[in-house]
């Protein structure tokens, strides 16, 4: 599982750099991101620009970020590619995330792993 | 697109009992069908079935370390058939999936069966022998109007 982090204004970017996230690297999907978010309030925008697959336990995992973080650290999801913006509508979590078409534009970016 | 090749073909796969492994087995259909013709998004579709019917396996079948999936795609009359068999502790998804989960609820689980049954149509299940058969179609592009 990769992912880069990176600040746009008061909001946090994860960039998910895998074509596929499901079953497999749901946990440590979860455990990556746990860690990375840190403690700063404000947003955390989840980009998955690069993910072209995404099955119900990657988007069990998402919801579970999403809780984990709370009301201060609202989890916003930027940049869907068809596939998973399909499951997103299918399911109506379309209507709970904030959703971006684009992944913002950032300062930094420090890659992790 | 409405226009296939339109030859029946088959592929036969099989998956050990693994979150891994069913990724390789999925990447493999994908090459087929994607040869056959189908479009990104229709295999999209039938990737997210199969990974949906496969990790409930994996996860829930309590299958023996070491023992198969055995995954049979066949391509006739203007759908995709799948059957899934494994030697796992039986169940039965009749009733599984019918109903929505609702998205305010926050449900960290629970859309597997409701997805399967949303893109899929003829799911069917047996348990005979010791192995659970789970079937499924989708219909291909091109056939989706006339066949519903």
């Amino acid at each position: 599982m990769q992912v880069t982090v990176a600040r746009a204004q008061n909001a946090l970017v994860i960039s998910v750099l895998e074509s596929r996230l499901d079953a497999a690297v749901a946990i440590s999907f979860k455990d990556i991101i746990r860690d990375l978010s840190g403690t700063d309030a404000g947003p955390v925008i989840l980009d998955l620009g690069q993910v072209e697959f995404l099955d119900s336990s990657g988007l069990g995992a998402i919801v579970g970020v999403m809780k984990m973080l709370g009301p201060d650290r609202p989890l916003e999801i930027a940049a869907l590619t068809p596939n998973v913006r399909k499951l997103f509508r299918l399911t109506r979590m379309d209507t709970v995330f904030k959703i971006h078409d684009r992944k913002p534009q950032v300062e930094t970016i420090n890659a992790a792993e | 697109m409405d226009r296939l090749t339109d030859h029946d073909a088959h592929l036969n796969l099989v998956s050990k009992g693994d979150l891994w492994q069913i990724r390789s087995v999925i990447a493999e259909a994908d090459r087929f069908l994607k040869d056959y013709g189908l479009s990104p998004e229709w295999i999209g579709d039938f990737n997210l079935v199969l990974a949906e019917a496969m990790t409930n396996i994996v996860r829930h079948g309590g299958l023996d370390p070491g023992s198969d999936i055995s995954v049979s795609l066949s391509l006739r009359d203007g759908y995709l058939n799948c059957v899934l068999v494994d030697t796992g502790v039986s169940f039965d998804p009749t009733t599984l999936g019918h109903t929505q989960p609702e998205p305010d609820q926050l449900r960290e689980g629970g859309y597997g069966w409701f997805i399967i049954r949303n893109l899929s149509k003829r799911l069917q299940y047996s348990h005979e022998n010791g192995r659970n058969s789970l079937s499924f179609a989708l219909p291909l592009e091109g056939f989706r109007d006339r066949l519903g």
